[in-house]
């Protein structure tokens, strides 16, 4: 018996010392992310700009704090956010296959932003630059009331959920590729960009804006990690314990939802960082929701800075689109962990 | 509201180039401050370089990057790196002039970034790289507020020579631009027919058939009605064949270049030979469907280099168009002629097949 709690306390032991590794290889991404560019600025430059030592040109400050900073920092949130929404989306649906876009939350939030880029239709009252990002979030949580109201069906399942969110998504794609038909050379183009998804677009305010939204949102999915680990098990072990199983998915499917629509409208969208951040995560530290979410949060952003690194070092001077940049370099990783799996089971 | 806006800019045009201070109203309706003219720019769009020849005697000595580079098709970026071999060392700070990247911008360490139809005034990247003291100038009009070509190219002239201070040298390309145009506005001032026109971007591509978009003014300016226009409300679209078949367009305009090689459409453009245009254009007129059209039949069917529209080079292709539109009126235009006189203005003489006829 005193093995067996020893035994679970390495396990645990082990499983925090991972986490805390992923949190010094996020802070390392986080540093070279902040010292590649295509400006070339000396590291020892960028640095004195950073912790702003000495003279410094101003337009060193500028990319240092208003290009790379924002753009660095945007990525650990998105990838945080991704990775999260991720996590908690395969634990509602118990599909492994389940990300945080799988509802049609992305599909809405294109079509938001087509409203804006084709026709210039947004929400009144906001101009600029936080037109697109705006229009973009309110449309993805128009899908997300959808979704809400779709489990609040007399009978409503996990099943009825797919289907709705599925349906949403193909909804909203066929309203976008209507605009697409309609849209100018021009304004085409910066919609297949905005769809491949940028940092490039990130500044101060849309950092603010996101990393708020993540602080509201994480305490509530750290606090339900007892009863989502539990949902693993079984709906019906889960209600045994007391536990409001269907109160549980609506809390858990808003979360996702939110963040999901954050990620999306301030950089577009980001494929596979959802998907793949909850499974390397769950290598690495097992199903138990306690490790699993801190994991798969800091999973997600590690991919997303290094995605970011390598989307400006791969073709000198040119920023290739992030989105694309995760599953170049996010695929190889994740199946070779698979291949990895299947061989020790 | 152009014409205002040529005027102001025009007014506060330096008469000798010197260090005082540059104030302009640019295309997009901004207000753009200069500490003395441009020594070192940024091309939001590559092919601006076509209008920036023709204030410099070399376009490229101040150009330290641009973004789209693929925007000159592989015979101009040729003819480029030919005739200025510092072309080589233009650094790309963008794919696009939509998705311009805004450290690249700022290592560059230009004055002014020059931006056109391609880049949004509210893009954030411009307010980034105005805190490294980086201005933008708008030489075209940002999307959504295209306005007539011809005045379009006298303020992006105007705008540059200011900005250059070669003002000079733009006024006198304005004076023989401005005369052009109004003589082909004038005579058509008092024509009430509108032939129907069919303009068909990138002929010959396999999704058939391109058609409104913002050759809509070219068509309107030279005295025809185009047939996509005003079809749907929508800016770009697609026509069906059926459509162009029953409706029997009078005129039918194609545009092709180099880069309808691989599909088999319309080749024409800078470094092009007449034997390759005549051969494509022979082939997009016997397209099924086409060869029955009143306009192929009866040779009315004439074709314009793609990468021609939206730069100062536009002249031939409104003058040829004035031609083919209205043949009478416009009988004694000479499209090759004033190619020919335009490149007395421009530091890039362009050679190739731009413009092509049944007969030619």
């Amino acid at each position: 018996m005193n093995g067996l709690v020893a035994a679970h306390r390495r396990i645990r032991r082990r499983r925090s010392l991972l986490v805390a590794i992923m949190v010094v290889l996020l802070c390392l991404g986080l540093c070279l992310d902040l010292a590649t560019g295509p400006a070339g600025v000396p590291v020892r430059e960028a640095l004195a700009s950073l912790l702003r030592l000495g003279d410094v040109p101003l337009s060193t400050d500028v990319i240092v704090w208003r290009v790379r900073l924002p753009m660095a920092t945007m990525a650990v949130l998105v990838g945080a956010a991704l990775g999260l929404a991720g996590v908690e989306m395969q634990a509602v649906l118990d599909n492994s296959l389940a990300e945080p876009f799988t509802l049609g939350v992305s599909a809405a939030a294109a079509l938001g932003a087509a409203l804006v880029i084709v026709l210039g239709l947004g929400l009144p009252g906001l101009a600029g630059a936080w037109l697109v990002p705006a229009n973009a979030f309110f449309f993805s949580l128009g899908a997300l009331f959808l979704l809400q109201m779709a489990l609040r069906l007399p009978g409503a399942d996990t099943q009825t959920l797919v289907l709705f969110g599925v349906a949403l998504g193909f909804c909203a794609g066929t309203a976008l590729s209507l605009l697409q038909f309609a849209a100018s050379p021009d304004a085409l183009q910066q919609l297949a960009f905005w769809s491949m998804g940028s940092l490039s677009r990130s500044d101060w305010p849309g950092v603010g804006a996101l990393s708020a939204l993540l602080l509201a949102v994480l305490p509530f999915s750290l606090r339900s990690r007892w009863a989502m680990t539990m949902l693993l098990l079984g709906e019906e072990r889960a209600r045994g314990a007391g536990i409001d199983v269907n109160r549980l998915r609506r809390r858990a499917l808003l979360r996702i939802g939110l963040l999901a629509a954050g990620a999306v409208s301030f950089v577009g969208i980001i494929g596979f960082v959802g998907l793949a951040a909850p499974h390397m995560a769950r290598l690495a530290v097992g199903e138990d929701h306690r490790h699993l979410v801190p994991a798969s949060l800091l999973t997600g952003a590690l991919l997303m800075s290094s995605a970011s690194v390598v989307s400006k070092v791969l073709v000198p001077g040119i920023l290739l689109p992030v989105g694309i940049v995760t599953a170049l370099i996010g695929l190889p990783l994740f199946i070779a962990l698979i291949a990895r799996r299947g061989r020790s089971a | 509201m152009h014409r205002l806006f040529l005027v102001l800019a025009l007014l506060v045009l330096p008469p000798v180039a010197c260090a005082a201070p540059i104030s302009l109203v640019d295309a997009a309706g901004r207000t753009v401050e200069l500490a003395g003219p441009a020594r070192r720019v940024v091309l939001a769009d590559a092919l601006d370089i076509l209008t920036l020849s023709f204030l410099l005697d070399d376009p490229l000595a101040p150009v330290a990057g641009w973004a789209g580079a693929d925007r000159l098709d592989e015979n101009l970026a040729a003819r480029l790196h030919q005739g200025f071999p510092s072309a080589a060392a233009v650094k790309s700070v963008g794919l696009s002039a939509s998705e311009l990247s805004a450290e690249a911008i700022i290592a560059a360490a230009p004055d002014l970034l020059i931006a056109g139809g391609g880049t949004t005034p509210t893009d954030p990247v411009l307010a980034r790289i105005a805190e490294a003291g980086i201005a933008t100038l708008f030489i075209y009009p940002p999307p959504g507020r295209m306005g007539e070509q011809g005045a379009n190219v006298e303020r992006a002239i105007s705008l540059l020579g200011a900005a250059f201070g070669t003002g000079e040298r733009a006024e006198r390309f304005i004076t023989f631009h401005r005369a052009r145009i109004d003589r082909i506005r004038d005579r058509l001032r008092t024509v009430a027919d509108r032939p129907s026109v069919l303009v068909e971007a990138h002929a010959g591509s396999q999704d058939c058939c391109w058609s409104p978009g913002a050759e809509t003014d070219y068509v309107e300016f030279a005295g025809g009605r185009n047939l996509g226009a005003g079809l749907s409300g929508i800016e770009a679209g697609r026509l069906s064949l059926e459509y162009i078949i029953a409706a029997d367009p009078d005129v039918v305009i194609g545009t092709g270049g180099i880069h309808m090689r691989p599909e088999g459409g319309l080749v024409l453009g800078a470094g092009v030979s007449a034997g390759e245009a005549a051969q494509s254009f022979a082939r997009i007129r016997a397209r099924p469907g086409f060869d029955t059209l009143t306009a192929v039949r009866t040779g009315r069917v004439y074709g314009i280099w793609h990468q021609l529209l939206g730069t100062p080079f536009d002249l031939v292709a409104l003058e040829a168009m004035a031609r083919w539109i209205h043949p009478s009126l416009f009988a004694d235009l000479d499209p090759s002629a004033t190619l020919r006189a335009i490149d007395g203005f421009t530091a890039l003489p362009l050679s190739g097949k731009f413009l092509i006829e049944p007969a030619s």
